[in-house]
């Protein structure tokens, strides 16, 4: 299946596409701040290089000449993995692609350059201290979410049809939300992770951003295969989506969540789940078992996991730091052994029970956020009638899934002329397929889509 | 602030203290009352996983065990 990019296929050749692609970015980006670099030579030999095994009559990938672009934690040969710090900024640029981006482009795809993120992914607005905030391209004002802020509001902006984020406690899933594009959250150890600035090593995940579900599926397609070079990463079969999108969604059977996901969010956030439970005629409820330990969980083995990474630079280059990343780092080194060991403890209990779960169902809906994207700067909101923290509350729904490697789609709901909602679709472990097909037939009944914002072109 | 809250917070800073020590960190630069409220997050969330009774038998998890 070939996938059509932003106008790319129809165009007479791929390298004029591309270029007109790059140009645009670099009209639109500075209005949205999503890009940190664009690889506008690469680019160029890339797309001659398609044009001419076209011109040969040879068969191009599934992805031929659709522009993706990298979170800035994802290493691009030549280009310096910053990760959103000023601290890197000292350190030798990439001397070669990440798995992903090397997989990307042998399916034919075009690499076209990095993306803004929080600073070392710990965060879930899209703001960043040195760079700049990557902002919403729906309102500029407003979060782009994080940490693959930059992902998100590229592609929202029609900057990019395509673009890998990673996502540790949900900043693939986040951004998808804030910005109303589609996102993918794998399963834990599905796809490498090898070339890849690390934030939490038993829980980050890197995965795809996407204006449609058939681009999504076909850019994780590209992206599946075993390395040696990721510990976690399978050597499980490939298993293709793309080729199941259009299969329906009779048969699956799909619930949506009570307790914790049906408390602590807005009116608008459970509305936008009712509306696709009714779009999907899924009636049934059920519990997914102490979230809140899960996210409480998550959020000791993420500070202490993270606050190791960092000891070093937090003890030579500190006054480098993000002052908010820094603060929660330091804290994070005082994290004893035992309650780590607790929370692991208490991680392998969590999944066993909501693995049973999926015995009685095959897809749970949630809401991806608790709210719509606050505006850029908010550190507080309103959650059932108490003021809450806006940056921990974000994660609030994503949190526990990921917690638990379970894949995940997040799709976008427009409930008014107002900012985007995204609502998880979570899926047993590899089972991405169900996830993505359930999203296709979302967005080809119309009830999930995106929506070109005029800011960013 | 109650007694509860006192509590926490000594337990915050005698966490931090140890922790400067310990990996020889310099807190001059930080914002020294937001990352005591951090390590009070922390002592929170900890507390919250603490309170749910689980099972001795029970291992922590293995990330490299794949997914059933």
């Amino acid at each position: 299946m070939t996938i059509p990019a932003t106008g790319t296929r129809a165009a007479p050749l791929i390298s004029d596409a591309l270029a007109k692609a790059i140009s645009a970015i670099r009209n639109h980006n500075p209005h949205v701040n999503a890009f940190t670099e664009i690889v506008e030579e690469r680019a160029a030999t890339a797309a001659a290089m398609l044009d001419r095994r076209q011109q040969a009559g040879e068969q191009l990938g599934p992805l031929a000449g659709v522009p993706f672009a990298v979170k800035n934690m994802i290493d691009v040969a030549g280009v310096r993995t910053l990760a959103g710090s000023k601290v890197n900024l000292d350190a030798a640029p990439a001397k070669r692609d990440a798995m992903l981006v090397r997989r990307l482009e042998a399916a034919g795809a075009v690499l076209v350059g990095t993306l803004n993120m929080g600073e070392y992914a710990y965060d879930f607005t899209g703001e960043n201290h040195h760079h700049g905030p990557s902002r919403n391209p729906h309102d500029p004002d407003h979060m782009s979410g994080g940490s693959s802020g930059g992902s998100g509001s590229a592609v929202a902006a029609g900057l990019v049809p395509l673009a890998l984020g990673s996502d540790t406690n949900g900043s693939i899933r986040v951004p998808s939300s804030f910005c109303g594009v589609f996102g993918l959250k794998p399963t834990f150890g599905r796809l490498s992770r090898a070339g890849s600035f690390p934030f939490v090593a038993s829980l980050d995940h890197l995965g795809p951003i996407a204006k449609t579900v058939t681009l999504l599926a076909a850019a994780y397609d590209a992206m599946q295969g075993p390395d040696d070079e990721d510990p976690v990463c399978v050597s499980r079969p490939n298993e293709p989506t793309v080729h199941s999108l259009d299969a329906g969604v009779r048969g699956i059977r799909i619930a949506h969540a009570g307790g914790h996901f049906a408390q602590n969010a807005t009116s608008e956030a459970l509305r936008a789940v009712a509306e696709i439970a009714a779009a999907l005629s899924a009636t049934a409820q059920i519990e997914i078992p102490r979230a809140e330990e899960a996210r409480c969980a998550a959020q000791i083995i993420s500070a202490a996991e993270g606050g190791a990474l960092h000891l070093e630079r937090l003890r030579i280059r500190a006054s480098d730091f993000d002052p908010i990343v820094r603060d929660r780092l330091q804290a994070a080194t005082t994290i004893p052994a035992v309650w780590v060991d607790r929370a692991q403890r208490f991680r392998r209990w969590y999944q066993r029970q909501v693995l049973r779960l999926f015995e009685e169902v095959d897809i749970i809906l949630t809401p991806t956020t608790p709210f719509r994207a606050p505006p850029i700067g908010a550190t507080e909101t309103i959650l059932d009638g108490k003021v809450v923290p806006v940056r921990p509350a974000i994660g609030l729904f994503t949190q526990p899934i990921s917690f638990i490697g379970l894949p995940v789609v997040s799709v976008p709901l427009w409930a008014d002329a107002g900012l985007p909602l995204g609502v998880q679709i979570i899926a047993a472990p590899w089972r991405e397929d169900l996830a993505l097909r359930v999203a296709f037939h979302l967005e080809k009944t119309g009830v999930s889509h995106i929506r070109e914002s005029s800011l960013g072109r | 602030m109650t007694e509860q809250q006192d509590g926490k917070r000594a337990l915050a800073e005698a966490l931090l203290g140890a922790s400067c020590a310990a990996h020889n960190l310099d807190l001059s630069t930080a914002n020294r009352e937001a990352v005591i409220n951090n390590v009070c997050a922390l002592i929170d969330a900890s507390g919250t996983v603490h309170a749910f009774p689980l099972p001795d038998e029970v291992e922590p998890a293995n990330i490299f065990q794949a997914l059933p």
